[in-house]
């Protein structure tokens, strides 16, 4: 057990280096900050100046392996545009984007588990085809595009929720359906899936033919098992929303994480955005990692394979 | 299907309970944050303004460009300011003289006082200078001292300014945004990479900064100048433009700027508000490599030129929102020649002036462009594309990232990354021709896409000659040489697009992009 995990967790370092090396080497490809930085009639010179104090001047391979070296000692570096450590920048806007994960996280449940479950208990009903309709709709609508229709009609319309910004519960709630859109609609569907497997078990009919209620099957026969593969899709659904909250997060110009790197992409801030995408990087991985342990767990033959 | 023996259906009890506890918990959540939505700053006798980004830095003299300026313009002053019609005109200097060709003296007004109590003096403004000139400063925005030599204090109210040459542009580099005075003390107290706290002699001073949501300016009451008569001033960085109007519907901001062609109709449909049209100095052209083919001949650009029907362009896309211009500058800029006439359209000789060039069956080449980053800059890539193919000329319109378009367009090191044919736009808040000359057309510095001996003399004329009328004559010429060398397709001058809350008066918008909402006043 214990070198199996010590084996996930080697690989998941493995990834997150690939990861820093591929951002890295994109971002400098990609366009110069200093031009970004200083207005377009700046002089030659000028730029220069400001390319050495950057360190941008040296060598590609030499800024990599300082790159790397700051890691290893976990410095993410200091913003070029900012001035200040690319960590601090970065922890300041976790709460508000956790807050916007969070709200999207509780859409997609509130979302899937009720129609999910009604869908299943009502297979080839019209709620059933409303439901399949509503779920296709959320994984093919734009997030962009939501976000400006949410709040064209509640903000702009009825007026009943705020157009932009953060700070209130009223501030995350178009927020959080356009971002959790998306999973809601997947797990909806994975709900009601997951569902019917189980309701087709023969243990159900037993159960059934026992003389159980049919709540009493669903919450503790069928829930269980079914919720397996739910928790699955959603957990790894945290990465997508983590990182679905950059567009989220520009259209509500919401405080956070997304934001912040928008901008930092926009005006080549290598630092702020390499280290935005190694704490992403290691939240997927340490969740992907943790979902393989509870399985290892759960089903010994995982470790085998 | 709907009798299928395993669909089981749940009870009715259990699924009105499950469901009411569901909407149940939907409804707090809605009106717990119901009561919250009201906009920040509405109750008060505050202006909230949006100008699209927000500030990088609250250090002034670091370079944020045009929208971080224009929300600093409250708490900060230069010397040297400019009027409604873009004279130069005293701000913080009084008064000013040019002792000989390379030295000036400005006599800083008196009784001034900053944010933090202390005084205005000439220490301040030496302080100032110092830092901005100061080669290790971080990241600091030194274009406006290129031509200083040194500052020094000739009394405790009179700096002179010594320059390298002599600098005719001097007074205008002086009123531009990242030359604002800031006061000697803090700038003693600042370590290392550290920002100065934001302290200035504007006429509203700091109160508050959550970066990428709102900034907030409170009247100062001890303001040399005109008071403000709000008491707030609040900006709030909406990126994303579809969001700025609807904030502006919604009264969460008072005034926003760049506002796109399509939302015009938006917002003038809205009885509370108003959409206002600004010139502004920036030029948009067509730019041509001369030191690449086909445009090494001067007759295939003047044919591109005489090719493109720049009013039609003006008309159908832009909405009227543009003027002409007729060579490399703006009517806002000094040295624009009101004489010059533009290209006139002539598809025909430009057929023939392609032919004489040895291209009776036009050609093919690519123009890159950026999306977003000026108003249509990508449709009107195409719709100039689109006229060239009338004339045989094949333009295959290629659109980069700004910050990649950046990197190529002024690549110094490197000839083959730059571009044969793009379209860009041109215009710094200085509003002098030497802006664009220099910045583009001077060998010395760049010249990357057209530059010649004749063009660079007459641009170093216009460096050094300080007398106004003669600069005039200088530059005068210097555009009939562009005009003819055609190293541009010359397009045009656009207007900015403002939307106004009709409840706010006051504010003013000039063609060098500035914004400001300084005496600024809103009706209930």
């Amino acid at each position: 057990m214990t070198r199996f995990i010590l084996r996930r967790i080697a690989q998941s370092a493995l990834v997150i280096w690939g990861v820093c090396t591929i951002v890295f080497f994109l971002m400098h490809a990609s366009g110069d900050p200093v031009q970004l930085l200083l207005p377009t009639d700046a002089s030659d010179e000028e730029i220069a100046r400001v390319r050495s104090q950057l360190q941008l001047d040296r060598p590609l391979t030499e800024q990599y392996v300082n790159y790397l070296s700051r890691l290893i000692q976990g410095d993410l570096g200091q913003s070029l545009r900012h001035r200040r450590p690319a960590l601090e920048l970065l922890a300041e806007r976790v709460p508000a984007t956790l807050q916007l994960t969070v709200g999207a996280l509780l859409v997609c449940l509130l979302v899937a588990l009720p129609l999910g479950t009604l869908s299943a208990l009502k297979r080839d009903s019209t709620i059933d085809t409303i439901s399949s309709f509503v779920a296709l709709l959320g994984q093919c609508v734009p997030t962009f595009w939501l976000g400006i229709v949410l709040i064209m009609i509640f903000a702009v319309q009825l007026q009943v929720v705020p157009v932009m910004g953060a700070g209130t519960l009223a501030h995350l709630i178009a927020p959080s359906i356009t971002l959790g859109a998306y999973s809601a609609a997947l797990a909806t569907r994975m709900v009601r899936s997951s569902l019917l497997d189980v309701l087709d078990q023969e243990y159900v009919r037993t159960a059934r033919s026992k003389g159980l209620t049919e709540w009493a099957i669903i919450v503790r026969h069928v829930a269980p098992i079914a919720a397996m593969p739910v928790v699955t899709v959603i957990s790894l659904q945290i990465g997508y929303l983590l990182s679905g909250a950059i567009v989220t997060e520009t259209v509500f110009n919401y405080p956070g994480m997304g934001l912040l790197v928008v901008q930092a992409i926009f005006g080549r801030d290598f630092t702020l955005v390499q280290g935005f995408v190694i704490l992403l990087s290691i939240v997927i991985v340490s969740i992907n990692l943790l979902v393989d342990i509870i399985y290892s767990v759960l089903d010994p033959r995982v470790r085998f394979q | 299907m709907a009798t299928n023996h395993r669909t089981p259906s749940i009870s009715r009890r259990a699924f009105l309970c499950n469901s009411g506890a569901i909407s149940l918990g939907l409804m707090t959540l809605s009106l717990a944050g119901g009561t919250a939505c009201a906009p920040q700053g509405g109750s008060t006798n505050a202006v909230t303004f949006s100008v699209g980004t927000d500030l990088i830095s609250s250090d002034p003299h670091r370079s944020g460009g045009q929208a971080a300026s224009n929300v600093q313009r409250h708490i900060f002053e230069p010397l040297i300011g400019r009027d409604a019609s873009l004279n130069l005109v005293p701000l913080l200097a009084k008064s000013w003289t040019q002792v000989d060709p390379h030295t000036w003296t400005f006599a800083i007004r008196e009784n001034i006082r900053f944010h933090d109590g202390t005084t205005l003096s000439g220490r301040d403004v030496k302080a100032t200078f110092d830092r901005i000139m100061d080669k290790n400063s971080p990241l600091i925005n030194r274009t406006a001292v290129s031509t200083l030599k040194s500052v020094d204090l000739v009394d405790p109210m009179t700096v002179r300014f010594v320059t390298i040459k002599p600098d005719p542009v001097l007074l205008s580099r002086l009123s531009i945004p990242s030359t604002v005075i800031l006061p000697a003390s803090v700038i003693a107290a600042i370590t290392g990479d550290a920002e100065p706290q934001p302290v200035g002699t504007g006429p509203f001073k700091y109160a508050e900064w959550v970066k990428d949501d709102h900034l907030t300016m409170d009247a100062f009451p001890d303001y040399w100048g005109t008071k403000a008569k709000v008491s707030r001033l609040i900006h709030r960085p909406i990126i994303e433009a579809s969001t700025r109007v609807a904030a502006l519907r919604t009264g969460t901001v008072d005034f926003i700027t760049n506002v796109e062609p399509q939302q015009i109709a938006e917002i003038e449909s809205d009885p509370k508000l108003e959409v206002e049209l600004v010139p502004n100095a920036r030029v948009y052209f067509v730019g041509m490599n001369t030191f690449r083919d086909p445009f090494r001949d001067v007759h295939v650009r003047q044919a591109l030129n005489y090719a493109v029907d720049v009013d039609s362009i003006i008309r159908d896309l832009i909405g009227g929102r543009a003027t002409r211009v007729p060579s490399v500058l703006s009517a806002e800029q000094f040295g624009f020649d009101p004489t010059l006439a533009p290209y006139k359209y002539d598809p025909e000789l430009a057929k023939k002036l392609l032919a004489d060039a040895g291209f009776p069956t036009g050609l093919d080449v690519t123009m890159h462009t950026v999306k977003g980053r000026y108003l249509l800059d990508a449709e009107i890539a195409q719709a100039v594309a689109g006229q060239l193919a009338k004339v045989d000329v094949r333009v295959n319109v290629e659109i980069l990232e700004y910050a990649n378009f950046l990197a190529r367009l002024f690549d110094a090191k490197n000839a083959e990354n730059r571009f044969t044919m793009f379209y860009f736009a041109y215009g710094t808040p200085i509003l002098d021709a030497d802006d664009t000359m220099a910045g583009y057309f001077d060998s010395r510095r760049r010249g990357l896409y057209y530059n010649d001996p004749e063009l660079d003399a007459l641009i170093a004329e216009g460096q050094s000659n300080v007398n106004a009328d003669e600069r005039k004559a200088v530059y005068a010429s210097a555009l009939a040489h562009l005009k003819d060398a055609a190293p541009w397709i010359f397009l045009f001058q656009m207007q900015d697009v403002l939307g106004v809350n009709k409840r706010i008066a006051g504010w003013s918008a000039r063609a060098d992009e500035s914004i400001s909402l300084a005496e600024v006043s809103m009706t209930s």
